[in-house]
């Protein structure tokens, strides 16, 4: 089948942003936000929505509704994508309350219609800030992006020709059966090579067993290459060493295993890291974010789009004006005991640091697909558990207003790196930025609500925390604020990893320490089956040529993706499924 | 040069590496600050190399690879004949795209980030028009994706044009 067969309407306008994609990714949204929030609950981690929602808005779009346009179908899935925001940011944050509250009885009584605002307020600063780094990601530098790769394949499939979409398939339905397998018969995700090897526990010498893990790195490039580097360092020669010639304090944590090691050595120093690279980044980057800047500010003073079609700076300044009102507002009625300049101060350091954490996030995200979302959180949280204990708020209120603006500054993470993958799929589909982006932003309030009231309805039901919903994000995120409130962060080792990273920034090697900073951060078990994809790549290109990896490899990476999250999703539905009827 | 200062950035920083985690409750600033002078070193000694002639001889082979991509490119767009065009982009087009695409961080090396910007700025939007275009071939909205085509011509001319002006 030749790409225009099929063709019908040659002159009518081309349908992007219409009210039927918008209702259609309000629809599908929904169903990805209640599906993917209720899993987090359970299995601790959330699910990017956008391959779902293009793959559902395909069906619904042009099969039930018989509109054939691939960037309407782009708008339903960075509409359905930003809703499902919500349950990213709200789901590692929210449920903390509710589990601290056996420790500080009473946090559990905030404010749920704040919590809404907060985290409304946050998704609409989270999209402003991050828009005008478009260019500079998208357009200048060409970040891979390829959770947004995978997303346009699906989006472009039906023109791309059936040999394509039939590699998309397989490519899917290997992923899909492999992941059923080990999700239901297998029941465990990392394959222990090391042990069967015989290898010390501390090499960390293990297989995550996921195929969209290897997607993900194919689609990256020889560039993910580097992602690796920072894993491999903290495993093969860091823990070794420490091992051999460490304190026995250190040695001890060494012996205790690949988990210990991360948790109380390599992570927060990959914190550190991360955010010493990105700042040392942005400051590199200063000339070619000044471009961009320039460039949206000129077309705002000749009354166009800065290419016919970008949302104006004075719209995303407005945006940016009324977030930080909102954070104030929110931080004001967060305590009863709240001071103004203790509320102007959170608002502000919360203002920043999702400017901050936006961009780290974004580049994470361009350059491995993975993101740092719950330790840009961490350090939100204890800045402003710092901020509400120095204006003497008691310890009970200074955690739920911590809590609630740390869940606008999650949230607010959570969309600007959604906003950012959709901008690359549109990149890659000629959608227009400004109605993604009006898209978005129309799409940030729904989700808050929708996870706020799931989150109570479970509680009643279930308790959050308890064996039957474990919440292992909130948890995590429980146990760090007792420990921060009761003083116990390792804020040193944040700043000696910032030093290596804005070191690492400055070597000119282009992106490497937000690589470094991420090998350091995530599970080694990722790392490396992530590698394996990108060496397939890079052995692919060799012997089989580019040509080849685009046209065959890369429909077949997007596939493995694809599958995966479906079943991830299924599994979701599943559970609420037997949820419902137990 | 490059290479000493590429040795003293590796040492400094795997050094830096393990004193950043070598102790579970601190961090030991007396050893550490000195492995980041180290690297701090091999930064500057790194940059200080970037201005080389035989740098400088391969950034200018770079910049005429990305100004015969884009001569290309534009050439090929003006020859388009009948065939359709999502056919055309992927059989015709990406090529020069692609030979760009490699070729382009040598503006940057040869003219700085300004220079560069200007240029990709001119560039993306050609590319995202193209892919428009490609969409809108696909789903059979032919006036749009000519419209694209032409929209997408234009902006590579600004990009040749912004690049020739270097």
């Amino acid at each position: 089948m030749t790409a225009l067969e099929g063709a019908d309407q040659p002159s009518s306008p081309y349908p992007e942003l219409t009210w039927v994609a918008v209702l259609v990714g309000y629809g599908l949204g929904a169903l990805i936000t209640v599906s993917i929030g209720y899993a987090s609950l359970i299995l601790g981690f959330s699910i990017e929505g956008s391959e779902l929602a293009a793959i559902l808005g395909w069906g619904v779009l042009r099969g039930g509704l018989r509109r054939k346009s691939i960037v309407e179908n782009n708008i339903n899935q960075t509409v359905a994508s930003a809703v499902n925001g919500a349950s990213a940011g709200m789901m590692f944050s929210v449920p903390a309350l509710f589990i601290l509250n056996e420790q500080y009885e009473g946090v559990v009584d905030f404010d749920p219609w704040l919590m809404i605002l907060a985290c409304i307020t946050g998704g609409i600063l989270g999209i402003a800030f991050i828009i005008p780094l478009r260019k500079q990601m998208i357009d200048y530098n060409r970040l891979a992006y390829p959770g947004g790769i995978a997303v346009a394949a699906v989006l472009k499939s039906p023109g791309a020709g059936i040999q394509k979409a039939r590699l998309l398939l397989v490519g899917a339905a290997v992923s899909a059966l492999f992941h059923l397998f080990v999700t239901k018969v297998v029941h465990t995700e990392v394959a222990p090579v090391g042990a069967a090897l015989g290898l010390p526990a501390y090499l960390n010498v293990n297989f995550y067993l996921s195929l969209l893990t290897i997607g993900v790195g194919f689609l990256s490039g020889k560039g993910g290459l580097v992602f690796g580097i920072g894993g491999f360092l903290c495993y093969w020669l860091l823990a070794p060493l420490l091992n051999t010639f460490g304190p026995e304090a250190t040695q001890a944590v060494v012996q205790a295993g690949p988990g210990a090691l991360r948790g109380t050595l390599f992570q927060p120093g990959g914190i550190g890291i991360l955010i010493g690279a990105a700042l040392g980044g942005v400051v590199g980057a200063f000339p070619l974010i000044r471009s961009a800047l320039k460039s949206m500010q000129e077309a705002a003073a000749s009354g166009r789009g800065a290419d016919g079609d970008e949302l104006s700076i004075k719209v995303l300044y407005s945006m940016v004006g009324l977030g930080f009102v909102g954070l104030i507002v929110v931080a004001w009625n967060g305590s009863a005991s709240m001071t103004l300049p203790a509320a102007l101060g959170m608002a502000i350091v919360g203002t920043l640091w999702i400017w901050v954490a936006g961009v780290i996030v974004s580049e994470c995200l361009g350059r491995t697909n993975w993101s740092p979302l719950s330790g840009m959180t961490l350090i939100a949280v204890t800045i402003l558990v710092f901020v509400a204990k120095s204006a003497g708020i008691p310890t009970k209120e200074t955690i739920i207003v911590s809590v609630t603006v740390g869940a606008a500054i999650c949230v607010a993470i959570a969309q600007a790196g959604d906003m950012m993958l959709d901008l690359k799929s549109g990149y890659m589909t000629g959608a227009q930025p400004k109605a993604q982006q009006v898209g978005q932003f129309m799409a940030t309030w729904l989700g808050p609500f929708l996870v706020m009231g799931l989150i109570f309805v479970l509680h009643n039901k279930y308790g959050l925390g308890s064996e039957r919903l474990p919440a292992p994000q909130g948890q995590a995120l429980a146990s760090m604020v007792g420990g921060i409130v009761g003083g116990d962060v390792p804020a040193f080792r944040y700043l000696a990893g910032g030093a290596l990273g804005v070191l690492l920034s400055l070597s000119g090697l282009g992106g490497i320490g937000v690589h470094i900073g991420l090998g350091f951060y995530m599970p080694f078990f990722i790392v490396l089956t992530y590698t394996i994809g990108v060496s397939l790549r890079v052995l692919a290109d060799r012997t089989k040529g580019r040509h080849w990896s685009e046209n065959s490899g890369i429909p077949v990476a997007a596939g493995l993706i694809v599958g995966e999250a479906l079943v991830g999703v299924g599994n979701a539905i599943g559970a609420i499924l037997v949820g419902g009827g137990s | 040069m490059k290479l000493v200062g590429l040795v003293l950035f590796g040492v400094g920083m795997l050094a830096g590496a393990y004193f950043l985690v070598e102790v579970p409750d601190l961090v030991r600033w007396e050893a550490l600050g000195p492995s980041l002078g180290v690297a701090g070193l091999g930064v500057l000694a790194m940059r200080l190399a970037g201005g080389e002639s035989e740098a400088a001889e391969v950034t200018q082979q770079g910049l005429q690879r990305a100004k015969d991509a884009l001569v290309q490119l534009r050439r090929q767009m003006r020859a388009r004949s009948e065939e359709a065009i999502p056919d055309y982009i992927d059989r015709a087009l990406m090529p020069s795209l692609d030979a760009f695409v490699e070729a382009r961080e040598s503006i940057q090396r040869a003219h700085g980030l300004d220079a560069y910007a200007a240029v990709m700025d001119r560039f993306a939007q050609g590319e995202r028009a193209l892919n428009r275009s490609w969409a809108a071939g696909a789903d059979g909205y032919s006036h749009e994706s000519e419209r694209s085509f032409a929209v997408a011509l234009g902006r590579f001319d600004d990009a040749s044009q912004a690049l020739d002006s270097l």
